[in-house]
């Protein structure tokens, strides 16, 4: 699905970006006491030194694998809305996986508990896809419905059952010491899950367009019609990408936990699923388009999030940054419809 | 008990009669959420302020379907994906309502107001004495009664105007529209307008009912009552089945919470669920009654 006339898709994202970031500008000094030093505050956010530095850098990780998510969901032309609760699981899945085996050798540890972050997320959402594919139960409303549930359940669990009572914060206890990833640059959290997301962004890249499964899932996610036609097996290309997706999801919470918060707080990896489809649609639903990608949302988003500690009240900056950014990308983002006839996505620029 | 069902049952039931147009005319709206909370806030912020019921209820209205319109306009016009937009106007329903609450009231918390007006609670004369149906018609607001008359008046709407017949012909064959002469993006952008308007008007009457706005205080409703449209078959009367089950669950919800002591914060992924359980046993039994593999 690449675009016949990329400068003007550039051209249109430019504006997006542009756009998403004027309004950031304007808004944050309005709703803070020292406009001067809120400004700055987001636009030199990541560059203050290099603890901040870091700790933009490992978010732009994780944010990438949450945008990878949706990049393969869309490819497949299927709608995984449930990435919030995904990750959560995902991140509470890894946790308690660690806390059941906090004597195991550290590598082996690791390991399971990316398989579990990975299984976890990807059972939740290949649910919606099956369901789908089983009796056409529409994915993009079974998804946010079931991650819904999640999200007030693992609330409800890390505040209550499966609490650390030694704490103040509403969260698990942590895991061991040999289960943390290797920081890169402490005392920043820039651990090895950066690398893993840029690995993992390799490695989409190569199942999407040089494998035949992936070749399979994208002409799918094209045109289910036409997939077909050319003989394709069509009906598991509704369970792949939703179940890759939620898995994608799913680590991304899991290397949350290995590398960054060594528990599952309440609400700690919100948003990343709202930002996993923002940071998607920016990066042209493309596997290497979204290293610029999550690197231009997740300087938004830090920088936002920095500038709210000198204005006098927090808000929900996220969701209106979320909300700026789906709103300007897509007005001009002609490039895919999700035909209501056909009842899938279908990908066409 | 019918009496608690029919109150519960009102946000879900407007939402999705307004929600009902949309998805006739092809267009899968997930925005009811975000515009149900503009409502409520609109709605709140007028009438907690000495506004009055019927401002609020209009401010609600207005608003709601504003933003609707332009929901609608931007992703049609632009060519854009209707569900993105719709995405963003849910975000920016939650971070939007909390700014506004912030700048107008000072706090992103609940807003209590000093003197909310109550509502009137109105009983029907005669049908009120109905054995066992009384209670429909006993002491209700008068958002019950508008949901109580919309649903025969959208269900004509649909099946008996000719604006009913191009909402459904943009849903199902827009050919047919444009040789009519009948713009099919005119047509979806007005059924969105109608979503929005009664979408404000489920925001009001859940802010009416509390007399505060509580952040988030859709919590959901807006995607349960997306799913009872299907649920409700499309049609006017299904819907308001379904919204009538949907209340009285939550309402045996409420009360086993009571009994079991089940935890209030786990109460909140009920609906969530409880939809989700129903939307697949719907979407089973459909498929295997008419054996067509929705492809």
């Amino acid at each position: 699905m690449h675009d016949t006339r990329p400068a003007s898709t550039f051209f249109s994202i430019g504006i997006a970006i542009t756009a998403a970031l004027l309004v950031m500008i304007i808004a944050l000094p309005l709703l803070s006491e020292s406009p001067v030093k809120t400004l700055s505050a987001f636009l030199m956010g990541p560059f203050r030194n290099l603890f901040y530095f870091g700790n933009f850098l490992n978010r732009v990780g994780l944010y990438m694998i949450a945008g990878l998510a949706m990049v393969v969901a869309f490819q497949g032309g299927m709608f995984n809305l449930g990435g919030e609760g995904q990750v959560y699981a995902g991140a509470l899945g890894t946790t308690m996986f660690l806390l059941s085996v906090p004597e195991l050798y550290g590598p082996l540890g690791v390991t399971g508990a990316v398989i579990v972050a990975a299984c976890t997320g990807g059972l939740i959402s290949g649910l919606s896809g099956f369901l789908k594919m089983k009796w056409g139960t529409d994915e993009l409303i079974s998804s946010f419905l079931l991650s819904s549930s999640l999200v007030y359940t693992i609330n409800y669990l890390v505040s209550g059952p499966l609490r650390n009572s030694k704490s103040y914060l509403l969260s698990t206890p942590e895991i061991s010491y040999q289960f943390r990833l290797p920081q890169l640059l402490p005392p920043s959290h820039l651990n090895l899950s950066l690398l893993t997301a840029l690995l993992l962004v390799g490695l989409a890249y190569k199942y999407l367009f040089h494998t035949s499964g992936g070749y399979e899932l994208r002409m799918t996610g094209l045109n289910r019609e036409f997939a077909r036609y050319g003989g394709m097996p069509v009906e598991r290309y509704y369970f792949i990408p939703m179940a890759l997706s939620g898995a994608l999801y799913g680590l991304a919470g899991g290397l949350y936990v290995l590398g960054t918060s060594f528990a599952t707080l309440q609400g700690s990896t919100s948003g990343m699923g709202w930002n996993g489809i923002a940071i998607a649609l920016i990066g042209r639903i493309h596997p290497l388009l979204l290293l610029p990608a999550a690197f231009i949302f997740t300087y938004l988003d830090f920088g936002a999030e920095n500038a709210m500690i000198y204005a006098d009240f927090t808000f929900e900056f996220g969701a209106v940054l979320q909300a700026l950014v789906l709103f300007f990308v897509t007005a001009r983002f002609s490039g895919f419809m999700r035909k209501k006839g056909g009842k899938n996505a279908a990908l066409d620029s | 008990m019918l009496h608690s069902i029919v109150e519960i049952m009102t946000p879900f039931l407007l939402a999705a009669l307004g929600g009902l147009f949309t998805e006739k005319a092809g267009v899968l709206n997930i925005a009811l959420e975000g515009l149900m909370l503009i409502g409520a806030f609109s709605a709140a912020a007028v009438a907690g302020t000495g506004g009055g019921l019927l401002p609020g209820t209009l401010s609600a209205v207005a608003v709601s379907g504003a933003v609707a319109y332009i929901y609608a306009h931007a992703a049609l016009r632009l060519k854009a994906n209707i569900f993105i937009a719709a995405l963003a106007v849910n975000l920016l329903a939650i971070g939007g309502t909390q700014i506004a609450a912030h700048l107008i009231f000072g706090t992103k918390g609940v807003i209590e107001f000093e003197a909310f007006p109550s509502q009137p609670s109105v009983s029907l004369p005669l049908l009120q004495h109905i054995p066992l149906l009384g209670e429909f018609f006993t002491e209700h607001s008068l958002f019950v009664y508008a949901g109580f008359v919309l649903v025969p008046a959208f269900a004509w709407l649909l099946n008996s105007t000719p604006f009913g017949m191009y909402v459904k012909a943009a849903g199902l064959n827009s050919t047919a529209l444009f040789a009519r002469g009948i713009s099919e993006q005119r047509t979806k952008v007005l059924a969105i307008t109608i979503s929005g308007i009664t979408c404000g008007l489920a925001g009001a009457s859940l802010a009416f009912n509390l007399g505060a706005y509580v952040p988030n205080i859709t919590s959901g409703r807006g995607w349960i009552a997306l799913v009872a449209i299907f649920l409700g078959y499309k049609r006017p009367y299904g819907i308001f089945i379904v919204a009538f089950l949907f209340a009285a669950a939550e309402l045996i919800a409420q009360h086993a919470q009571g009994i079991v002591g089940a935890p209030s914060s786990l109460l909140l992924a009920f609906p969530f669920f409880i939809t989700f359980i129903g939307m697949i046993l719907f979407s089973a039994l459909h498929s295997s009654l008419f054996k067509t593999t929705k492809k």
